[in-house]
């Protein structure tokens, strides 16, 4: 599914209106994506990239500039997958029937439902939790059925917000290898955000950083890692001392507190 | 052994205690000449044979099957508008501004008093006439009592609980639930059925508990009013005019424990559906 572009953005704006005033967000920010490639937003708290997401995604619409997604104005389609911050999963459904929903919405049939959903469960490593509950499972776990779920559609750009933030080192690292797998054998369109740049380093195959208030591009560029990726090589801890550079000089810019 | 630790059976049994000595203090105090009430087995004795004739104005049965078939009717009255109209009210603010005003102003005016009105709207029609079914006007038959009057109380007093709570239901549901349906793919009705009204059930099982619970009090109260000839509550105010303590005090202790059932009954629907819901963490 390479060729193409997946995503432009040319001059994107976005501000919020709070009580005690706008608040600008996001912008203007310029990026390009190819098809099948691995985005990784990098950038602080705050910085905006959730709200880049959600302009993606279509769940906002940007106050200036303009937006393709896949070759057409960014709408909530069908052929976008979406994982929150949280898992968000739906509490009265069972780990399967969550997976099976994006599949229930489209009206595929039972049959075809099930055997999708064995599939994908079994792709992040949740055989014999079927039939679980999501209070009956782990943070780790429960990120894993929303990965599971953004996934069963195959969609053809997937967006991820820092999916694996809230979870501890060895488990977010298990899940980073197990979606830089599916990305490789699927082929499709990632875009990750993250505020953990060692989490970046390793995922990605281009990368941008975000500077604050309001989010714009301070840095992007391609990674030309090789794909099974050593976190003690020195390439690595290169590429992770020069990105910890650039987050330093913008909290030198933004002072302590942004 | 502290009183806080008795185990299992003997702990869970402790609640009788209190009950048991009432009981018992009846019991006693009933047995001399001078006491007003009859003593516990006379009751106990109206109690075990339901299906006997009383006082020529049917058995306890027959009065228990018209108060809950009379409840049965404008409790499902009550929820076939309620859910509704709490759906609608939960999920678009023209709905809720529509209809606020007339849901809060309707909802503290008693039941009760409305049946004077309502028996003159439905011109004192029951079930049986609404169906056409005149020929049935002077038997004793169920749908003769099933007043419409009666019914439509019934109707006001459960509505607004079921009102109120679906409303309620409808607006805890989390807003990323319905954005991550969004982003799925889930059209507005896919959302609406799968996402909104599962998240919801245990809120409108919540309001479908009390408005049960209001009913069964309103159709008592309604049917201790002359003018009624039939039902639990008209045996109980006719025993007391016929001075028959047994009886009435018999129907206390159903009206009591169909309380009871009907309360526990949602509850424990409810439970399976809160179940459901059981917090994310």
């Amino acid at each position: 599914m390479s060729g193409g572009e997946a995503l432009r953005l040319e001059g994107v704006e976005k501000a919020y209106r709070t009580r005690t005033g706008q608040v600008r967000a996001l912008g203007p920010v310029d990026l390009e994506l190819s098809r099948g490639r691995f985005l990784c937003v990098l950038g602080p708290t705050g910085c905006g990239k959730t709200t880049l997401l959600r302009l993606i995604a279509g769940l906002e619409e940007p106050d200036a500039g303009r937006i393709e997604v896949l070759g057409g104005p960014p709408e909530v389609t069908r052929r976008i997958g979406y994982v929150f911050q949280q898992a968000a999963l739906f509490p009265w459904l069972t780990v399967s029937d969550n997976v099976q929903f994006p599949l229930r919405a489209r009206g595929v049939g039972s049959t075809e439902r099930s055997r999708r959903a064995a599939e994908m469960i079994g792709l992040v490593g949740l055989e014999g939790f079927e039939s679980s509950y999501p209070h009956e499972l782990s943070g780790g776990m429960q990120q894993r059925t929303a990965l599971a779920r953004a996934l069963v559609v195959d969609p053809e750009l997937l967006l991820l917000d820092e999916p694996f933030g809230s979870l501890d080192l060895r488990t977010g690292q298990e899940l980073q290898e197990r979606l830089r797998d599916i990305w490789r054998k699927r082929g499709s369109t990632l875009v990750f955000v993250t505020h953990r740049i060692e989490e970046a380093v390793y995922l990605a195959s281009d990368l941008v950083v975000l500077g604050h208030r309001p989010g714009r591009v301070v840095r992007s560029q391609g990674v030309d890692l090789p794909p099974e990726r050593d976190r003690l090589s020195d390439e690595f801890t290169e590429l992770l001392v020069s990105l910890r550079m650039t987050f330093e000089e913008l909290v030198m810019e933004e002072g302590p507190e942004g | 052994m502290r009183l806080d630790d008795l185990p299992g059976r003997p702990g869970r049994l402790l609640g009788l205690l209190i009950p048991l000595l009432l009981l018992l203090w009846w019991q006693l105090s009933a047995g001399g000449g001078g006491s007003v009430l009859p003593p516990p087995w006379r009751v106990l004795q109206v109690l075990l044979h339901p299906g006997r004739d009383l006082l020529s104005s049917g058995s306890i049965l027959w009065s228990v099957s018209v108060s809950i078939s009379r409840i049965v009717l404008g409790f499902l009255c009550a929820v076939a508008v309620g859910v509704p109209v709490g759906l609608a009210m939960g999920g678009s603010r023209f709905y809720r501004r529509l209809l606020s005003v007339i849901v809060e102003m309707a909802r503290p005016l008693s039941a009760i008093a409305l049946l004077p009105l309502s028996i003159i709207i439905f011109k004192g029609d029951s079930l049986a006439d609404l169906l056409g079914l005149r020929s049935l006007r002077y038997g004793r038959h169920i749908l003769n009592e099933l007043g419409l009057g009666m019914i439509f109380i019934l109707f006001w007093g459960g509505v607004f609980p079921v009102i109120l709570g679906t409303m309620q239901g409808v607006r805890s549901v989390r807003r990323i639930h319905l954005e991550v349906a969004r982003v799925l793919g889930a059209s507005r009705l896919h959302r609406f059925l799968h996402v909104m009204v599962p998240s919801a059930l245990p809120d409108i099982f919540h309001g479908l508990r009390l408005g049960i619970g209001r009913c069964w009090m309103v159709i008592i109260a309604a049917e201790m009013l002359p003018g009624t000839n039939s039902g639990i509550g008209y045996l109980l105010r006719y025993s007391y005019q016929l001075s028959r303590y047994d009886v009435m005090l018999a129907c206390v202790v159903v009206i009591a424990v169909i309380g009871a059932f009907f309360s526990k009954g949602l509850e424990a629907l409810g439970e399976r559906s809160l179940l459901l819901r059981s917090r994310e963490r």
